[in-house]
């Protein structure tokens, strides 16, 4: 499920190590934006995070042509190779600097079951956030509107953080490490102790 | 949809129940989101109207979820049988009235659901999924033009009929698709071989 190993073209995350802690990073820059923006500019320009939020959920992949995750469909596939627009992927590729992709990029049934995989998990997590934010709008009925409104706007950025970034971060989190390749027999060290 | 191309050898993911075709399922959708879209609209009129706080309408939350537990796949008993495999466990070992006070835990049931049917519950997330990001970001670019346009009165509107639809949305989406999409099962072919007598 993963096409570049670098994040933002220079963090590389090839290890399970680097990637979770991309993950942790990832959520915690946001909480570090959204307290210092509460701090020193106040809930009235509040707002201005949104598009920031989209903008930057999106980083991880999955929905954008570049990033550590694969793009789920094949629609997106076929617009980032030109496909879409009837342009040759090899033509095109001879002008760009990005090297072809592998014979094998499409996906198999594995990598399909595993992305359905991660955003059954992401839905259901998703699912009970939507319960509690509505049992809390039932419990504080007493309010008005436009206190309730107010923190469902503030509600909105982590809310959309999580809801475009969910299903990339489990599938960062839980992609094993590849096992390096065996080496050559030759060239092991067994066969070099034998005179 | 890839997932419900799989599923023509019969009603996988469907309870059994040989009454419910494709027809009735589909206009039982119909129906359950003609009845929140109603829902949405009377909450607006009052609003707007009647100036009576959508957040004050507390009776629209247990009719939803009302018709939300009718399609089934949170829970067993609906047309849609349930997406997790330690419902299903739950309910094959529990009687049906306990007091749970202890985190007991139920040991997946592997009878319950196979691969194919996980698979395809696994599709249709994925596929709702997609369709509640697009209508997130509907949501929250109206509450941003709302705030930075500078029209409060609008917003408990806006964030109000927002968070109801999404609401529906999020708990009965995955049900949906499959209701409307799982294909009528084929009749098993009689037993009776040619030239052969019953």
């Amino acid at each position: 499920m993963k096409s570049p190993r670098k994040f933002l073209g220079f963090i590389s995350i090839e290890t399970r190590r680097r990637r979770r802690t991309l993950v942790i990073g990832y959520y915690a820059l946001f909480l570090v934006i959204m307290v210092l923006q509460l701090l020193f500019s106040g809930p009235a320009k509040y707002d201005r995070l949104l598009p920031i939020a989209y903008l930057a959920a999106a980083m991880l992949g999955g929905l954008t042509v570049d990033g550590p995750v694969r793009v789920f469909t094949q629609w997106q596939r076929n617009m980032k190779d030109g496909s879409a627009y009837g342009i040759d992927p090899v033509r095109l590729r001879r002008f760009s600097s990005i090297p072809p992709r592998p014979s094998g990029s499409a996906y198999d049934e594995r990598d399909i079951a595993t992305r359905d995989r991660a955003h059954y998990l992401a839905y259901s997590t998703l699912r009970w956030a939507m319960i509690i934010l509505v049992l809390g709008m039932m419990v504080n009925m007493d309010w008005p509107s436009a206190r309730v409104a107010q923190i469902l706007l503030f509600l909105s950025v982590p809310f959309a953080v999580v809801f475009f970034s969910l299903p990339q971060a489990i599938l960062l989190w839980c992609e094993p490490d590849l096992d390096p390749d065996p080496e050559d027999p030759g060239t092991q060290s067994v066969f070099k102790a034998i005179p | 949809m890839a997932a419900t191309e799989q599923t023509n050898e019969g009603v996988i993911v469907l309870s059994d129940n040989p009454k419910l075709t494709r027809r009735k399922r589909r206009r039982m959708i119909l129906a359950c989101y003609s009845a929140a879209f109603l829902l949405a609209t009377v909450a607006v009129y009052l609003l707007h109207f009647r100036h009576v706080s959508v957040f004050r309408l507390g009776g629209y939350f247990p009719l939803l979820l009302s018709f939300i537990i009718v399609l089934g796949g949170l829970r067993l008993g609906g047309p849609v049988r349930p997406f997790s495999r330690r419902i299903g466990a739950a309910a094959a070992n529990q009687p049906l009235i306990q007091l749970r006070l202890g985190s007991r835990k139920h040991p997946p049931d592997e009878t319950f659901l196979d691969e194919r049917d996980i698979a395809i519950g696994d599709h249709v997330h994925c596929l709702a999924m997609s369709i509640l990001r697009c209508a997130t970001f509907l949501f929250v670019l109206a509450l941003w033009a709302s705030a930075v346009f500078h029209h409060p009165a609008w917003l408990p509107v806006v964030a109000g009929i927002g968070s109801f639809l999404l609401f529906v949305a999020a708990m009965s989406l995955p049900q949906g698709i499959i209701l409307r999409a799982e294909p009528d099962p084929v009749p098993e072919p009689s037993a009776q071989i040619a030239g052969v007598p019953q």
